[in-house]
């Protein structure tokens, strides 16, 4: 029961009646059809059913292509063309100025009026293609003129009217006003609708004409006379322009206004082709039309982020067809209005100049957006709980000697401890610690905390090395280690500790083969059971490995509880109150300092466009500074108590 | 909106058409005109022989006033009969005769038309009670002696007076008949058929736009709301159920249903009702069912009043089709003022539509 629509095929009915009236040649039938198009669309917008305004609106295009059709197999249509052609489109600007204008601005309403507004410009817009497709420019210049009378009287919104807007918006009271800001607003959004449907199509033609001359379908004095036809339809603003090409280039054009379809040529049917593209021909009539004026504006200012998106690949499309346009300079040069190609040069530079500058501002607005964000505390605190949880993860020196007891706190006391760890400065890392739009995390930043673990192993066995120890040679872990064993055991000492790479738990089959290593060990050993800290015992002894370089190829045997001792200090506010992790902001000092050491690195982005210092000391805002350390240090307590063995033949990797 | 006078949801929302679209509400016709146009379908043919042996036994044996008046002699009735019978035959055929060359001479002639033509002309009517007469003339006159002599020139008379009507019929017959000569009258003939016609497709259309309007407010008010197919799970398509078409529903009652469950269990419609729908789901568009209990379900078949669903009000696509076909003519033909009434009709039904639809 649905869609019980009684005027159902009513439309098909008129529409295939209208094209037989047409071939009647009679004139006064098809003025029927055109009275009766125009009562309906002016019933549908003072009943306000956009759909019936939308079945007809797009009478105009059609008589206009059925007459031109049949007045080329045969002239008997003049009298046709004359009477009903000609008066096309001066119906569309009537029903454009006193039906949508006048009655929709009772009847309508400034909500929904933007869909009537569309329509009958996508109408108009069609129109003219088809009186271009035909070269009927007698014609065309007479609905461009007519174009150009269009006004929207009824929807003007002064200045006067936003003074008055912004007062009220500012002084509000209980929300007295509010009613009358809403209309206010609504009725600035429909003659925004309103300027933007008229401007748009008059900027498409521009450009097509452009093309129609690039292909040889027009000839220079044609498109000299067509250009000033649209010139004089004034309401010029570059900042539109500038907006609508950037529109042109991202929406679907085939949906909207249709250009896509815009063709200029017939082409076989057989063969598959696609018409022009219109991203690319409204780019170069762009082009071609900022170079004839003379004209290098380009702000972006007013133009929306997500059309800025497309700026760079504006630009290099720009640079192209300036490139283009250089090649058949002799072509083009009295279009241009120019007599030698270094004008040419001269203002095409001027123009991408200031293209340029518009792109580098797009990356300016991220990053000046990064720049500027707090920090997210939220975020802060999982980053430190991440570098926690890989430090710990590395760290295993420490361990050993918290199983040993052998480490000794002290906070408070002045002793001075080594600092382990790093200051990193992360370039382009801010956006890793602020929330919103540009916010997003930076993977494979755990090794960061792990690094901090190894470097405690590191330290140990450098201060083990320096304090001038016994040192046994070998020729295998197996032969080195038992001498070891064997040289503690006589000097009066039993080892407790070995510490080994661990790679000789896989590799070495001559060690694991031994009858004194096991594989199993007390779990005591190794609670948080951290993989491969624990690799065993041997002869009773356990076996603990770290992946620090310093014990390449060495193997420390000891007393451990006997031998060494670990100081260090801890804070509560620190990770397990003992890994410090801060994450800063790039002080104005470094940045200066940034700055200085590699100016070129920063003010040279990676599109290749230089940035001046401001923007340049912008992007190094945009980094981070993390510090992660912990602060500790080891003593040998007994020379005697621990013997390092050197390994002369090694395992190939 | 539901007046405990009336359960009727159609009678509420016609009432409510009536109402807010009066422009498109039939014009009232007056009794008489509808009941003969009643009796003028072609089907009708028994209900008029019934009228007419009605009549003639009241003509009979109503004795009183001027019935009284006319008197006969001896031989006078049989004669009577006799030339009654005859003139009514030769009036028949002459009658006949006429309206062939007439309705050869149809300035439109195609189905439609003819189609008009019975209908407005009563044709149907006027042949059956012609044809009615003459049976009951002839079996009068066969009775002619088996009677009473007095009930015999009774029935005479009344005869008479049964054959007098006839005239009047067929000069109305003419009179129409002579109207479907002319093109224009046709097309005006044609155009009040068609706005006729829309107006009451649009009447249906408005018929299940309240009703639906009704049904889910009604939903609304019990917190019943719509079932949603779960995603990805295709609709039921066990064997097709029968279809039936809601003709009207009462939704008091369907109300009073609603509120029996006392356990609050949450409810969806899976069928959104309306008058003139079309649906399989006519006793289970409320899930779960339960009443007074899960064993006492609510009796959702009795608030819904059913019909065979070829009593579906469709539209009918002739009388466009007549003018979609007249509108092609004139426009290749060049008729400019032709092309202009068929569009003004056009513009009618759009007006139409927009206003109601």
């Amino acid at each position: 029961m649905k869609g019980l629509d009684i005027t159902e095929g009513l439309a098909e009915s008129a529409w295939e009646s209208m094209n037989k009236a047409i071939d009647s040649r009679d004139s006064s039938t098809v003025y029927e059809f055109i009275s009766f198009f125009r009562d309906i669309l002016r019933d549908s917008i003072a009943h306000n059913k956009i759909k019936y305004f939308k079945e007809f609106i797009a009478f105009p295009s059609r008589m206009y292509s059925r007459i031109a059709h049949k007045h080329k197999s045969s002239s008997s249509y003049q009298s046709l063309v004359n009477e009903i052609s000609t008066e096309l489109s001066l119906h569309l600007k009537e029903i454009i100025d006193f039906y949508i204008g006048l009655m929709g601005k009772t009847h309508i309403g400034n909500q929904d009026i933007d869909a009537y507004y569309y329509e009958a410009f996508d109408t108009f817009n069609r129109l003219l293609y088809f009186q271009i497709l035909n070269q009927d420019w007698l014609m065309l210049k007479g609905s461009l003129k007519r174009y150009g009378h269009l006004s929207q009287d009824v929807f003007s919104h002064s200045t006067r009217d936003e003074i008055r807007l912004r007062e009220m918006e500012t002084d509000n009271p209980n929300g007295i006003h509010t009613a009358q800001i809403g209309r206010i607003r609504s009725e600035i959004q429909a003659a925004a609708a309103f300027d933007r449907y008229k401007r748009q199509p008059i900027a498409a033609i521009k450009y097509w004409f452009m093309l129609l001359f690039e292909q040889d379908v027009i000839e220079q004095g044609i498109l000299a006379e067509l250009l000033k036809a649209t010139e004089n339809i004034g309401g010029y603003d570059p900042n539109k322009e500038i907006e609508d090409i950037l529109f042109f280039r991202t929406a679907d054009l085939r949906s909207y206004m249709g250009w896509e379809r815009w063709d200029y040529k017939e082409r076989p049917e057989s063969e598959v082709y696609y018409p022009p593209m219109p991203v690319n021909w409204m780019t170069r009539g762009f082009v071609i039309d900022r170079i004839r004026t003379n004209n290098a504006y380009f702000n972006t200012s007013q133009v929306s982020p997500e059309l800025m998106e497309n700026m760079p690949y504006f630009y290099d499309a720009v640079v192209q067809d300036i490139e283009g346009l250089r090649q058949d300079f002799e072509k083009w040069k009295r279009v241009l209005r120019l007599e030698d190609l270094e004008d040419f040069n001269l203002r095409a530079a001027g123009l991408l100049g200031s293209i340029a500058l518009a792109k580098r501002s797009v990356i300016g607005v991220r990053e000046q957006a990064i720049a500027a964000a707090a920090l997210d505390p939220g975020l802060i605190l999982e980053f430190k709980a991440k570098m926690g949880a890989a430090w710990l993860a590395q760290t295993r020196i420490r361990r050993v000697f918290s199983y040993f007891g052998n480490i000794l706190d002290v906070s408070g006391e002045d002793i001075l401890l080594k600092r382990i760890g790093q200051n990193t400065f992360l370039a382009k890392g801010k956006i890793m610690f602020i929330d919103g739009e540009y916010g997003s995390p930076i993977y494979g930043m755990e090794q960061l905390g792990g690094s901090v673990g190894k470097w405690e192993d590191n330290l140990f066995m450098e201060v083990i090395g320096q304090a001038d120890p016994v040192v046994l040679q070998g020729k295998t872990m197996l032969e080195t280690l038992n001498e070891c064993i064997a040289q503690l055991r006589e000097s009066g000492t039993e080892p407790t500790m070995v510490f080994l790479e661990p790679q000789y738990m896989y590799k070495d089959d001559a060690f694991l083969s031994s009858e004194l290593y096991a594989s199993h060990y007390d779990l005591a050993l190794n609670p948080d059971n951290i993989a491969f800290f624990v690799v065993g015992t041997f002869d009773g002894i356990p076996l603990f490995s770290s992946y620090s370089l310093r014990l390449k190829n060495k193997v420390v045997v000891s007393d451990f509880a006997a031998a060494f001792r670990m100081l260090h200090k801890t804070d509560d506010s620190w990770f397990k109150r003992e890994l410090a992790v801060n994450v800063l902001l790039v002080s104005e000092e470094l940045v200066n300092q940034k700055y200085l050491n590699e100016p070129d690195k920063w003010r040279i982005t990676d599109a290749g466009i230089q940035l001046s210092e401001q923007d340049a000391k912008i992007l190094i805002r945009t980094s981070i500074v993390l510090d992660l350390e912990t602060i500790a240090d080891f003593q040998v307590l007994d020379h005697g108590k621990f013997v390092i063995g050197q390994i002369s033949e090694p395992l190939s990797d | 909106m539901f007046s405990k006078n009336t359960s009727s949801l159609r009678k509420l929302t016609l009432s409510k058409i009536a109402k807010d679209h009066s422009e498109l509400m039939p014009p009232r016709l007056n009794f008489v005109s509808a009941y003969l146009g009643f009796l003028s379908q072609r089907d009708k043919w028994w209900l008029v022989l019934i009228h007419v042996l009605a009549l003639l036994m009241l003509f009979t044996f109503l004795r009183f006033g001027w019935f009284t008046f006319v008197t006969f002699s001896d031989k006078t009735a049989a004669t009577l009969i006799d030339q009654r019978t005859s003139n009514v035959a030769t009036i028949i055929s002459m009658t006949l005769a006429v309206i062939g060359l007439l309705l050869g001479n149809l300035a439109i002639k195609d189905n439609q038309t003819y189609q008009l033509l019975f209908i407005k002309s009563r044709l149907y009517l006027i042949l059956y009670y012609t044809l009615s007469v003459i049976c009951c003339l002839i079996v009068i006159s066969t009775l002619r002696d088996s009677l009473p002599r007095p009930i015999f020139e009774q029935f005479v008379l009344a005869g008479t007076y049964l054959a007098l009507f006839i005239l009047f019929g067929i000069g109305y017959l003419f009179r129409t008949i002579i109207k479907f000569a002319n093109a224009t009258s046709i097309q005006a003939i044609l155009t009040i058929e068609l706005l006729t016609e829309a107006r009451k497709n649009l009447r249906i259309g408005l018929l299940h736009k309240y009703s639906l309007e009704s049904f889910l407010q009604l939903m609304q008010q019990h917190v019943v709301s719509a079932w949603q197919v779960p995603f990805g799970q295709l609709p039921d398509q066990d064997a097709p159920k029968l279809e039936k078409l809601v003709y009207d529903m009462n939704l008091s009652k369907l109300s009073k249903e609603l509120v029996k469950d006392k356990t609050g269990t949450p409810k969806v419609y899976t069928v959104a009702m309306s008058l003139n729908l079309l649906t399989s789901g006519h006793a289970t568009f409320i899930s779960p069912n339960i009443g007074r209990s899960v064993k006492r379900p609510m009796d959702l078949s009795g608030c819904v009043t059913l019909r065979q669903p070829s009593k579906l009000v469709s539209q009918s696509q002739v009388y466009r089709s007549y003018f979609a076909g007249k509108l092609n003519e004139y426009s290749a033909e060049g008729k400019h003022a032709k092309v202009a009434e068929v569009l003004a009709v056009y513009h009618k039904m759009f007006e139409l539509q927009m206003k109601h639809g």
